[in-house]
């Protein structure tokens, strides 16, 4: 017999019952050729490249999907920052754009498309500032599109304006969307990477081909139950433990990508290493990080666990596939993660430490809910430390807050499905208006400059 | 239809010459089945007076009058299999899993594996390896089986096999090949 008895049960055990899956294939489709001076030939030529290359793909996914018995959450669509494709037009312009966007998505049964995106690290061309200035509109009058703005990156520094301008952004968009749900959609990027696959920050770049498969692995629960199984060993079997999971799990993710390519008759781009908490019992992060052994997420010690773990991941990822891209690390969102909300409520987890550990992992401080009167101005020195972070330490950083109008600290934001609950969560007293103030943009950092 | 080595070589042989290194399973099954075909219209180049070059094969009609610009290589049918079953059987292996992994748990009870290989059967699929044990009264048994001939596609026979499961109040799973193979094998 070519396998193991044991493989054979090991791998029946992950899929029917640790819930082994794959939490994205997405498609990435450029739109840079749909561009026109007249709006509506302009939102004419995106529908029609949308529905025509996107048209098989979630009946591919879910055949895939069946025919193999590995679930695969979600279907998605990321598409060429919408800045560059409506470029030269007006706000309303970029809206009905952002419009049309929302509608093919709902026509091809995709619950979230992104690219409604601009990069603007060191400065804003028209299209730019026009589809900034657009969102709190254009987000609040959609339900499937979603935003990110990178406004930092290694080589170009820290864009200040852009951020102060983005923190307004964030706030009117709140105020505009009940419960601020219309923030769940936007990021706020520094180092953003071209081919990730994962909602909201996904965007597909300049230097992508025409369309292109990306898949964002998840397996939360199987590490879980990997590391529960291995029981009392040091932290050097454990990370062994968890290299050898994040093996099985991207093999998973390759061969769901690979096939789903070549059904589509789609190159094959990434597969992204990232663990991806939901909102289900047992699909959480923090779970995991209790389990190696911090009492509550987020007290001392949670740090060097969450980097021992993304490193394992990684690590075991790397030698599965021969493509690894996107975000690839552990995501910490706190209202998708039981176990993140679960420690900020017992007061464990605060926004500095979620801070401190956005250092080690992937993204940033993500679906993370703040008073409705938070100023302007300390969102935007939020955003800036978390982009000084990603700049300096020559990674992705990001920033997903909820300004929730008319709640305070103690109370919470209930989203429901994917985007779970936001528990309310205390900023700073002190102001970080004086700095922020002072515009303009921080200059690369030395570790920028490598050539 | 039934062939004699002979043809089965000469097919491998230009089918080989087509396909190159770069071979995925659907475009090898067009080939094969464009030389399947030009063999029932009774073409010399498989009856045996000729041998066409391989890329004259894929010239309209009208040009396969014209004399080949490369030498046909023709290799006796004895070493054309030999030179198949190291190429193309390994690529085909690698590039299309067309076996499942069925795997089934319970108490043990009188024709589990004859009601589990009856379904297989009726559906053309060979048993290709059978692993069973029996601890106490509980049975476990994993199969592997060929579904290359299978007429229905995959979840459709899962379903059939799944079915199972009632008649003997046991566990089973069905799975592709693949999986185990992307998870298990580099």
């Amino acid at each position: 017999m070519p396998y193991d008895p044991n493989e054979i049960i090991e791998t029946i055990h992950m899929t029917e019952v640790e819930h082994l899956d794959i939490r994205t294939v997405t498609l990435g489709v450029s739109l840079r050729d749909c561009s026109h001076p007249e709006p509506n030939q302009l939102c004419a030529n995106i529908r029609e490249r949308l529905l025509s290359v996107a048209a098989n793909h979630v009946p591919t996914v879910e055949k895939v999907s069946s025919e193999f018995g590995i679930p695969i959450a979600n279907k998605r669509i990321a598409v060429t920052p919408i800045s560059i494709v409506a470029d030269g037009h007006d706000i309303g312009t970029f809206v009905q754009v952002c419009e049309t966007l929302d509608a093919c998505a709902g026509e091809l049964g995709i619950d979230y498309l992104a690219g409604y995106s601009a990069l603007v690290q060191k400065g804003m061309t028209v299209g730019d500032r026009n589809l900034i200035e657009s969102i709190p509109e254009a987000l609040a009058m959609t339900k499937r599109v979603c935003s990110s703005i990178n406004v930092a990156s290694t080589k170009a520094g820290i864009n200040i304006d852009a951020i102060a301008r983005m923190a307004h952004i964030i706030k009117a968009l709140a105020e505009n969307t009940e419960e601020a749900i219309g923030c769940c959609k936007l990021v706020v990027f520094a180092n953003a990477v071209e081919d990730n696959p994962f909602i909201a920050g996904a965007f597909h770049g300049v230097s992508e081909p025409q369309t292109v498969i990306n898949v964002g692995i998840s397996g939360p629960g199987v590490v879980l139950q990997a590391i529960k199984k291995a029981g009392q060993c040091d932290l050097g079997a454990l990370a062994e433990v968890i290299k050898r999971t994040s093996f099985k799990v991207t093999r998973m993710g390759e061969m769901v990508g690979r096939k789903v390519s070549e059904r589509l008759g789609v190159e094959f781009g990434i597969i992204d290493l990232s663990l991806a908490p939901t909102p289900a019992e047992g699909d959480s992060v923090a779970d995991i990080l209790e389990a190696i052994g911090v009492e509550r997420c987020g007290c001392h010690g949670t740090t060097a666990a969450l980097m021992m773990l993304n490193d394992a991941v990684k690590k075991g990822g790397l030698m599965a596939s021969s493509y690894v891209g996107g975000l690839s690390g552990a995501f910490i969102p706190v209202s998708e993660d039981q176990g993140m909300i679960r420690a900020v409520e017992a007061g464990a987890l605060s926004l500095d430490k979620l801070e401190a550990m956005t250092a080690v992992c992937s993204v940033g401080l993500d679906m993370v809910a703040v008073p409705g009167d938070t100023p302007a101005e300390t969102i935007a020195g939020i955003i800036a430390d978390e982009a000084a972070i990603g700049v300096v330490n020559n990674k992705t950083t990001a920033v997903r807050i909820i300004p929730v109008p008319g709640k305070m600290v103690g109370q919470s934001a209930e989203y429901g499905g994917l985007l779970g609950t936001a528990p309310i969560q205390p900023v700073s007293k002190f102001s970080s208006r004086n700095f922020i103030l002072r515009g303009g943009r921080i200059p690369a950092p030395s570790t920028g400059i490598n050539n | 239809m039934g062939l004699s080595e002979f043809e089965i070589g000469k097919i491998a042989e230009i089918v080989a010459g087509r396909t190159g290194s770069s071979l995925d399973a659907k475009s090898l099954r067009q080939v094969i089945d464009k030389v399947v075909d030009a063999m029932k219209a009774g073409n010399p180049e498989i009856t045996g007076a000729t041998c066409e070059t391989p890329s004259s094969l894929s010239r309209s009609g009208s040009e396969r009058s014209e004399k080949p610009d490369i030498p046909p290589r023709v290799l006796p049918p004895d070493q054309a299999l030999v030179a198949d079953k190291g190429g193309l059987y390994e690529q085909i292996e690698k590039t299309d899993g067309n076996r499942i992994i069925v795997a089934a748990f319970g108490k043990d009870r009188p024709g589990i594996a004859a009601a589990l290989t009856a379904v297989l059967a009726e559906n053309s699929c060979s048993v290709e390896d059978i692993s069973q044990t029996l601890m106490q009264d509980f049975f476990s048994m994993i199969m592997i089986a060929n579904i290359a001939g299978c007429p229905v596609d995959f979840s459709a026979l899962r379903d059939k096999v799944v079915a199972t499961e009632a008649q003997f109040g046991m566990k089973v799973y069905v799975m592709h090949e693949d999986i185990f193979r992307y998870m298990h094998r580099i």
